[in-house]
This record gives structure tokens, C-alpha cells and sequence, in this order.
């Protein structure tokens, strides 16, 4: 009997450490321990045994029980804390589903005209091909002005031009509209400019235009740096400097400092600790006049700026034909 | 232009260091750029406004550094001169003739007689040097120092070698032509104004000098010229002549009238004291005679442009030291004299941005403007509709597009002739840009799709594969020889779609790709009803095209780019392009439609397979299949194409899932089977389908 018994814990031993798997386990511990396993008929024949041999065989059948069901327990443990099924290589990549993106200069855009639609300003387009009187005469640029070199233009053929600035949209809209006006205009604009890395035959700008009962400097002031702390950043400082254009007096320009430095001056900003990102100003009475707004009762202000430029200081682009190179190794950065 | 600082001193006196000096000229709108030591002197670049020429001058920076720095200011012309201004001859008779009177208002000669020629002193060359100007001579050197002195250019001409001793102030002549001073030789004509003797031209007037009359070491006898001529005139023909110098410069901006004798007497004295010569005669031409200007200022006007309140008594401070003069003074008002060298102040406005900008912008107040709440509605794009929703409409198509996973592009609205070669333009449709800049930017595009070509032909040639691209913007046309700018959208495929999915391989781009983009974007612009024809024309390969259309309308064209169209743009992979009329779509959009109720009741789905000849087109089927279950049906989808075994040539087999969902109950098997069957007869009958 102990002989058998000693048998039956070799098998079931050697049984367990071949097991693999659940369903193993499980057939070897209702084959010695289940209601009819060869253990449990061991025990269960105990009382037909002599009883000097009964406490003998009675205390080997038992220790091997516990040890049996010690080592299922332990087993059983072990294979439970294997993860299930197959493991998966946690390190390949996750999927992404494929999707595009906006044209640097596009984000800028509506990054702009964003800002200044929270201050109630309409976003409105115009033409590119543009007549004379828009693009020149009615923002007070004669011909024949020194005033017109910074506006040197492609003409398509007579009285039609392929606009310099975006400020014909101003006239546009103020001979439509009775004032009060707020628009903010973004807009492809063309110079025969040579090309280099900071200049295009063909550029973007944003044009503003703000007309009301007591619209003052004051208030431009307020507007553009509202604008420029949104766009640039609360840390950036802002300063306003007397310039000169001929559709808007007094006129300004607004310098931010430098972002690449911070301000203390480098090679971005001159070594000025500035940079010019637009030109502005207080609308010219004689712009009231090509569109017949009484400069008595109302006045406003109109600024713009050149939208590459921002683009290359906000993104640290060195090279504004990168923009119509369209290489899309250049432009999935902005994905 | 070029500051000396050192050379500022003369007139007023400078407490403040060149950086400090830099700073206040910037603040006050000129913009100083750099400065330089130059051994004891600085030398500052600033950038003078086409508005100022009165600050092309030492005299008129430091007449700002003065007002800015509160200091006095020294005239460069303290002594009068009313008593030359005569028109008669004083001394020797000089001949001068002023056939132009209208563009040329003043001219003043002045002869200087036994001159000694000579390297001039020190000073002067030095700042010459110091502002850029090579030395000449004592005589050309003066001319030049009182031109960056007081911003009035003059010119000497030897005078012995002038023909007949008489000057003619005239119109060129068609066919002269000068030697000038810089070795050049220009032809002029008669809209150049000209300098001559009795046989030919000696200068351009206003721009240069001729050779013939240069001073040299030789010159005896000088004729000092000092003179106003007419800013569009010297304009013209400088950019005529292709010509810029610091005359032409000065003059094309205005110089003062007033200044001219005073200039011509002290550098005439200059000159004869340097070359030990004497002046023996002077002349001043000059009819018009100078008319005082002089301007209103209102203290409220200030503070409704400006902002904010001033008082009177600064204002006066402020204009004073820019050499106005108040000649009356209200309480809420001041009269003014404008000075004569202030051409650009006419208005109350140039009045009040004197004060603004010696004011200091920065002092200003900061205020955020009240913007009435308004709506743009009138102005309208060519399309009819507001400017207002084409912007709102085009931001929307480029969501969608992004969404889709195209990549936006910005290309050049110039194209060149060759890309156009093999899209079917007639000439007279090309609109061209009149002096282009080269062949390349010579077409204003009437079409997008040469630029989508040339992307994917620019990315492709450097290994970048597997695109999807399109671009926004404007066309030009000439539409039955009328001119036309509208808004267009292309598309470009090549390649397969981008993904990281490493799971499954991805297929290369085909039609279904491309008309997937533009079937979704109908959709989300809420234009539901549009048609895709055949179209076998055009740069589509035939067969592969399809255009788009509405009510007859034409809203888009799509397909896969021929060959040879591929070809002119150095393409050699296959290519899916779509153009939409974005201009005509405008109008049919839908952005508000209301939504739609919650289907109540279950769907019932069956799908559905058919055998039918390989021309019967797929939509004619589902049109048949929504025809015939009319009110049961909700949706049908394709979900197989299948031709091959168990297929009859020229056969193919299509797998419709069909939805049955009323809105009003819970449809049976029953009636949905009988719908089905409805459905399965119609079609063998009808379209000669062949269940399967």
C-alpha cells in the first residue's frame, strides 16, 4: 500500500511538471483528487485497513494530498500570472489615420483674422486683378509720386493691375458700405521684386480697417498691440513708431521685440532688439473723400501686414521661396 | 540717407550720445537702421519717407534733433537775401534763358571769375568722405556739401566752355544726346529737361552734368547753377534714363523754393573764397513769386483723432521748434504759418501728426477700439454672394480637404507658356502679364492644374512619393474678350494614400480615390444633387474622367492626367487631378441644412447580387433599386464588384447591401421579402439583370 502510494506522488509529480497548460492542471487534479481520483479512493478505502497499518498509510495519503495540492496551487499561480494569448510587440507604431494640413501661410492667415474677428472685424476678400483707382489714386498715391516706388507694379493692360497691397479692399468696401466698418482682409499681393530669400514676385498680406464715430489713435494703439501680444505672445513688448503712407495720417509702424532674441539684438533683428511686423495708421482724409465718408463725423484707423514675414519669424524660416517650393517634406511639418 | 553727427553739431548743440541721438530721431519717424565710428564722427543711416524731403539735409535732421532734444537750432542761411530776388542781372550779364518756365520756377547763376582749381580743405573732405562722396575738386566739392548741408543741389559748369556764353533752360530735342558726368551717354527726348548752350545740351537738368562743361584743374571761370525744377519732370526722366543721383533724388522729392538764393550766395562765397576767385555776377530767374501757407489747428480735432487731451501751450512748443509760427491764438485753436521747407504740411491732419509724432506715440494712451457690431453685407464678390461667406465657404472646402488628407500648396498665380501647351487654351482665352519678370511668370493662370503638376513633379523628382495635394485660389480668364478673375480648387494624387499602417499594404491612388475627395466635399458643402458624367475630352485619359454637374451647371472636372500632358511637366507616374469651379459652386452651397429625425423604427438589411452587362452603369441600378422600393428603401451601398469565373465575358457581377427602414413602423420579413422580390423583378426585367 505505502509502495503504491509512493507511485501515486511520482506520477502525479511528474504529471504536473509536464503540464502546460490550465486544462492539464485541471485533468491531473481530478485524476488523484477528484471524487473518484486514485488518491481520494486511497483515502477513502483507509478504514478497511488493519488498524496498525491504518495510521501509517492514513498519514502518507494525507502529506501527499497537501503536497498535491500545494504544487497544483503553486502551479496553477504561475500560469495565471502568463499573460494570455499571444503578446503583442507594444513598441511597433500606433496606427494614425491619414489626414492634411493648411499651407503655413494659410495658418498664419486664419491666425490673424481669427484675433481680430474676437474684436467684431468681418473677414471679406477682393480681386487680385485690381483697377487704378483702387490700388492707387483713391488710397491718395498720384502717379508720378515718389510715394509709388514702394509700389511697383505688374499691369495686365490698361487700368487693370495685379494689386500691390491688399488696401484696394479698403475702397472697395467703403464705397459699399456706410460706415461703421470693420473688416480684416487677407489677400495674395504681387510686386516685380527679384527673387531672394526674403523677397516674392507674389507674397500674402492682411489688411485692416476699423471706421466709426471716434475711432482714435488711441484706439489703434490698443487694437494692434491687443493683436500682437495674442499673436506673438504676452511677453513680447510693442512699440509704435511715426512712419509714413500715403493713405493714412498719422501713420506708424508697430515693431515687436525681437522674438528670436528676446531683445537684446541679433542677427534677425539687426541687432536693433526690434522687429517691424506692420505699418498702420489713421485713415487719410483724402480717403474719405474717394469714397464720400464725411472725415467730419467719422474716422478710423487701417493697418497691414506682410503675412510670409510673420510665417518665417513665428516658424524660423529662413527662406520665403520655401513657401511656393511646396515641398511637402517642407510643408507635412505643419500635419 | 547718411548722417554725420559730428556735422549736426553746426546747427544746434547735441547733449545726448549718437545712440541716445538714434533712438529719439527713430521715435519721431527717422528710422536710423545702423551706426558707425568713423574715427572722431558717427555716422548714422536712416531711412528719409518720400513725404520729407526737407530731411535729405544736415540742416533738416538737426532742425528735428533741435525740436526733439528741446535745444536751439542755427539756420544754415542766418543772412537775408530778399534783394536778389530781382530777376535782373547783378554785376556781369549772365545769359540765361528759361524756355520752360512751368518746371523749371527758379533758376540762379551765379559767375565766379579766376578760379584756382585745387584738392578742397580738410573739412570738407573729410565730411564728404565721411557721408560717401568721393572728393573731387574745391568747386565740385562745395556743390556737393551744400547739397547734404541744406538738401539744395547745385552744379557748377566751367564756363568758358560754354558755347556763346548763353544758358538755354529747354526741352531736349528728339535725337540729342549728352556725354555725361559718369562717363555715360544718353539720348534724351523731349519730355527730358535739359541745361544747354547754343549748340547743345550741357546737363540734365536736375540729374546730371555733362562732360564737356566739368569743372577740371584747368577751369578759369565758374557758373554756378542753383535751381528748381519740377518734381514729375526730373522723375520721368530719371527713370527714363535709368539714372538715380543725389540730385535727381532731391529734386524728385521738392526742394525748397525760398532757400535757393541764400544756398547759391553762401556756397558762391565758399567757392570764391577756396579758389582765390571772385564773383563778378549773379542772375536769379524766378516769376512766381513765394506765397505764405498757412494752416488752422483745433485742440478738439487733436484730441478726436488722437485720443486724448493736450494742452495748447505744448502744441505751440512743439510746432515752434519745427520752424511753424503761430500767428494767431484762440483758446481752442492756434493759426499757423507753415514753414516754406514743409511742402508735405498743407492740412489740419499734417498739423496734427507733427504734434503726434514729437509728441511721442508712446506716451499715447492705449485703448481697445469700440467696434459696433456690423455685418459686411453689401459688398459682394462676382459670384453675387458676400464677401462675408465666399471667405467662410473657401476656409470650409480647406477643412474638408484636410480632413480628406490633402496637403494644402501655395503655388504662383504666373505660369509659363510651355505649361499650358497640352491643356487645350485657346490664345485669346490667356490673359498675360505685360513685362514679366521672365518666360516663366509671363501667363496669369486660367487654371490651377498646372501648378498641382508642377508640385507633384517637384516632390516626385526628389523622391517624395505618395502625395495628395490641392491648392486654393484664383484663375484668369478671358471670357469672350472679357476679363474675369474666379475662384477655383484642384486636386493632385500620386501614389497611394499616406499611412504608417504597416497591417495592411496600401493600393495605389485610382478614380474612386479621387472622386471619393470630391463626392465628400459636395456633401459637406450640403450640395446634394449633383451628377458624375462620362467625359472623354480634355488632359483626361479616356474613360477614366468624369465631370460634375448640376442643373447643366459644370461645377468640376475629374480623372487620370494623360500621358502626354504628364510629359511637359517631366511626370513619369500616373496622376489623379480634379478642378472645381469654386466660383460657380458658391451659390449652390448649403452650410444650414436642419437635421434630420432619429430613424424610430429598425433597419431590416438583405443584401442583394446581380449579373448585368458591363456598360450598365451602377448608379442606373440603384436608381432602379430606390425607384422600385420607394418608402421602405434608406440606403443602398455597393459593396462588391466582381468579374472573372463563374461570369460570362463582358459580364460583371455587382453586390448591393440594401437597407429597408420606415419611418412609421416596424417593417415585417414579410414585407420586406415582398419589396425584395419587387425589387429582384424589376431589375431582371428592366436592366436584363441576372440574379445571382
Amino acid at each position: 500500500m505505502l509502495k503504491e502510494l509512493k507511485k501515486i506522488q511520482k506520477e502525479a509529480l511528474a504529471g504536473l511538471n509536464k503540464a502546460g497548460v490550465l486544462a492539464e492542471i485541471e485533468k491531473i487534479r481530478v485524476g488523484y483528487l477528484g471524487r473518484k481520483g486514485r488518491l481520494t479512493e486511497i483515502l477513502k478505502s483507509l478504514r478497511k485497513l488493519p488498524s496498525e497499518q491504518r495510521a501509517q498509510v492514513g498519514k502518507l495519503a494525507n502529506d501527499i494530498k497537501n503536497k498535491l495540492m500545494a504544487e497544483i496551487e503553486d502551479r496553477l499561480k504561475k500560469i495565471e500570472s502568463r499573460p494570455r494569448g499571444e503578446r503583442v510587440d507594444i513598441t511597433l507604431p500606433g496606427i494614425v489615420a491619414a489626414h492634411g494640413n493648411k499651407h503655413p501661410v494659410t495658418r498664419i492667415i486664419d491666425e490673424i483674422c481669427d484675433i481680430f474677428v474676437s474684436l467684431g472685424l468681418n473677414v471679406v476678400e477682393g480681386p487680385e486683378a485690381e483697377r487704378e483707382r483702387y490700388n492707387f489714386e483713391a488710397l491718395n498715391i498720384p502717379l508720378d509720386h515718389p510715394s509709388r516706388d514702394a509700389f511697383d507694379t505688374f499691369y495686365i493692360k490698361d487700368d487693370l493691375l495685379l494689386r500691390s497691397h491688399t488696401s484696394p479692399v479698403q475702397i472697395r468696401v467703403m464705397e459699399k458700405e456706410e460706415p461703421p466698418v470693420a473688416v480684416i482682409v487677407p489677400g495674395k499681393v504681387y510686386r516685380p521684386d527679384a527673387v531672394d530669400a526674403t523677397h516674392s514676385f507674389m507674397f500674402h498680406q492682411v489688411e485692416g480697417l476699423v471706421i466709426d464715430k471716434n475711432i482714435t489713435f488711441s484706439d489703434l494703439k490698443g487694437t494692434l498691440s491687443f493683436f500682437a501680444n495674442r499673436m506673438f505672445g504676452d511677453s513680447v513688448k510693442v512699440r509704435f513708431r511715426p512712419h509714413f503712407f500715403p493713405f493714412t495720417e498719422p501713420s506708424a509702424d508697430l515693431d515687436i521685440s525681437c522674438i528670436i532674441c528676446g531683445g537684446k539684438g541679433c542677427r534677425v533683428c539687426s541687432r536693433t532688439g526690434w522687429l517691424e511686423v506692420m505699418g498702420a495708421g489713421m485713415v487719410d482724409p483724402e480717403v474719405f473723400k474717394a469714397v464720400g465718408y464725411n472725415y467730419e463725423k467719422y474716422s478710423g484707423f487701417a493697418f497691414g501686414m506682410g503675412v510670409e514675414r510673420i510665417a518665417m519669424l513665428k516658424y524660423g524660416v529662413n527662406d520665403i521661396r520655401l513657401f511656393f517650393e511646396n515641398d511637402l517634406r517642407f510643408l507635412r511639418q505643419w500635419r | 540717407m547718411l548722417i554725420s553727427y559730428n556735422w549736426l553739431k553746426d546747427f544746434t548743440d547735441i547733449k545726448i550720445t549718437p545712440e541716445e541721438l538714434a533712438e529719439r530721431l527713430t521715435m519721431a519717424g527717422i528710422e536710423v537702421g545702423s551706426i558707425e565710428k568713423l574715427k572722431d564722427d558717427f555716422v548714422m543711416d536712416a531711412e528719409i519717407t518720400p513725404n520729407r524731403p526737407d530731411l535729405l539735409s544736415m540742416e533738416g535732421i538737426a532742425r528735428e534733433a533741435a525740436c526733439l532734444t528741446e535745444s536751439s537750432f542755427r539756420e544754415l542761411n542766418a543772412e537775408s537775401c530778399e534783394v536778389e530776388n530781382s530777376g535782373e542781372p547783378i554785376g556781369e550779364p549772365i545769359e540765361v534763358k528759361n524756355q520752360a518756365p512751368a518746371k523749371c520756377l527758379r533758376y540762379n547763376a551765379t559767375l565766379i571769375r579766376d578760379t584756382k582749381i585745387k584738392i578742397s580743405d580738410e573739412k570738407i573732405t573729410r565730411r564728404l568722405s565721411t557721408l560717401g562722396l568721393r572728393p573731387v575738386n574745391n568747386i565740385v566739392d562745395i556743390t556737393n556739401y551744400f547739397l547734404l548741408a541744406s538738401g539744395q543741389p547745385l552744379h557748377a559748369f566751367d564756363y568758358d566752355k560754354i558755347e556763346g556764353s548763353t544758358l538755354v533752360v529747354r526741352w531736349a530735342k528728339k535725337g540729342e544726346s549728352i556725354a555725361a558726368l559718369d562717363s555715360r551717354e544718353y539720348k534724351l527726348d523731349e519730355d527730358i529737361l535739359v541745361i544747354a548752350d547754343e549748340k547743345k545740351p550741357i546737363a540734365i537738368a536736375g540729374i546730371i552734368g555733362g562732360i564737356d562743361t566739368e569743372i577740371g584743374y584747368e577751369t578759369k571761370n565758374v557758373l554756378l547753377e542753383c535751381a528748381h525744377f519740377d518734381p514729375v519732370v526730373i522723375r520721368r526722366a530719371a527713370r527714363r534714363l535709368g539714372i538715380s543721383t543725389d540730385s535727381s533724388y532731391r529734386f524728385e522729392r521738392g526742394v525748397c523754393l525760398k532757400a535757393i538764393p541764400a544756398v547759391a550766395r553762401k556756397a558762391a562765397l565758399l567757392m570764391a573764397q577756396s579758389s582765390k576767385g571772385s564773383i563778378k555776377g549773379r542772375r536769379d530767374i524766378f516769376k512766381g513769386g513765394l506765397k505764405e501757407r498757412s494752416g488752422k489747428l483745433r485742440i478738439d480735432e487733436i484730441s478726436r483723432i488722437l485720443g486724448f487731451k493736450i494742452s495748447l501751450d505744448k502744441v505751440k512748443r512743439i510746432l515752434t521748434a519745427l520752424g511753424f509760427e503761430v500767428t494767431a491764438a484762440g483758446e481752442r485753436s492756434l493759426t499757423l504759418k507753415i514753414p516754406f521747407f514743409r511742402q508735405d504740411v498743407s492740412r489740419e491732419i499734417d498739423i496734427i501728426e507733427e504734434v503726434a509724432r514729437v509728441y511721442g506715440y508712446d506716451k499715447m494712451p492705449t485703448t481697445l477700439a469700440g467696434i459696433s457690431p456690423k455685418q459686411i453685407i453689401k459688398y459682394r464678390s462676382s459670384a453675387g454672394i458676400s464677401e462675408f461667406r465666399k471667405y467662410k465657404i473657401k476656409k470650409i472646402v480647406g477643412d474638408i480637404l484636410c480632413a480628406c488628407g490633402l496637403s494644402e500648396v501655395i503655388t504662383y498665380s504666373m505660369i509659363n507658356e510651355r505649361s499650358l501647351s497640352k491643356l487645350n487654351y485657346l490664345p485669346d482665352e490667356i490673359v498675360k502679364v505685360q513685362k514679366a519678370l521672365s518666360v516663366e511668370q509671363e501667363i496669369l493662370r486660367p487654371t490651377l492644374i498646372p501648378g498641382i503638376l508642377n508640385v507633384l513633379s517637384w516632390n516626385l523628382n526628389r523622391q517624395v512619393e505618395d502625395l495628395m495635394v490641392f491648392e486654393l485660389g484664383d484663375v484668369f480668364l478671358n471670357k469672350g474678350g472679357k476679363f474675369s478673375e474666379e475662384a477655383a480648387l484642384a486636386i493632385g494624387l500620386s501614389g497611394s494614400k499616406f499611412t504608417n499602417d504597416w497591417r495592411v499594404k496600401s493600393k495605389p491612388f485610382d478614380f474612386f480615390d479621387l472622386k471619393g475627395i470630391v463626392e465628400n466635399l459636395f456633401s459637406r458643402l450640403g450640395i446634394k444633387d449633383i451628377a458624375f458624367k462620362r467625359v472623354d475630352s480634355g488632359i483626361f485619359v479616356k474613360g477614366h474622367s468624369a465631370v460634375v454637374t448640376m442643373a447643366d451647371k459644370k461645377l468640376a472636372v475629374l480623372g487620370k492626367i494623360k500621358n502626354v500632358v504628364l510629359d511637359t511637366f517631366d511626370i513619369e507616374d500616373e496622376v489623379y487631378a480634379a478642378e472645381v469651379y469654386l466660383e460657380e459652386v458658391l451659390s449652390y452651397v448649403r452650410l444650414d441644412d436642419k437635421v434630420k429625425p432619429i430613424p424610430k423604427f429598425p433597419a431590416v438589411t438583405r443584401d442583394l447580387a446581380v449579373i448585368v452587362k458591363n456598360d450598365l452603369s451602377s448608379s442606373e441600378i440603384i436608381e432602379m433599386i430606390k425607384k422600385t422600393g420607394k418608402g421602405f428603401i434608406r440606403e443602398v451601398a455597393l459593396f462588391d464588384v466582381y468579374s472573372g469565373k463563374q461570369i460570362p465575358t463582358g459580364y460583371k457581377s455587382l453586390a448591393y447591401s440594401i437597407k429597408y427602414q420606415s419611418e412609421k413602423t416596424t417593417l415585417t420579413d414579410t414585407e420586406v421579402d415582398k419589396v425584395q422580390t419587387e425589387i429582384q423583378k424589376t431589375l431582371v426585367n428592366n436592366l436584363k439583370a441576372q440574379m445571382r
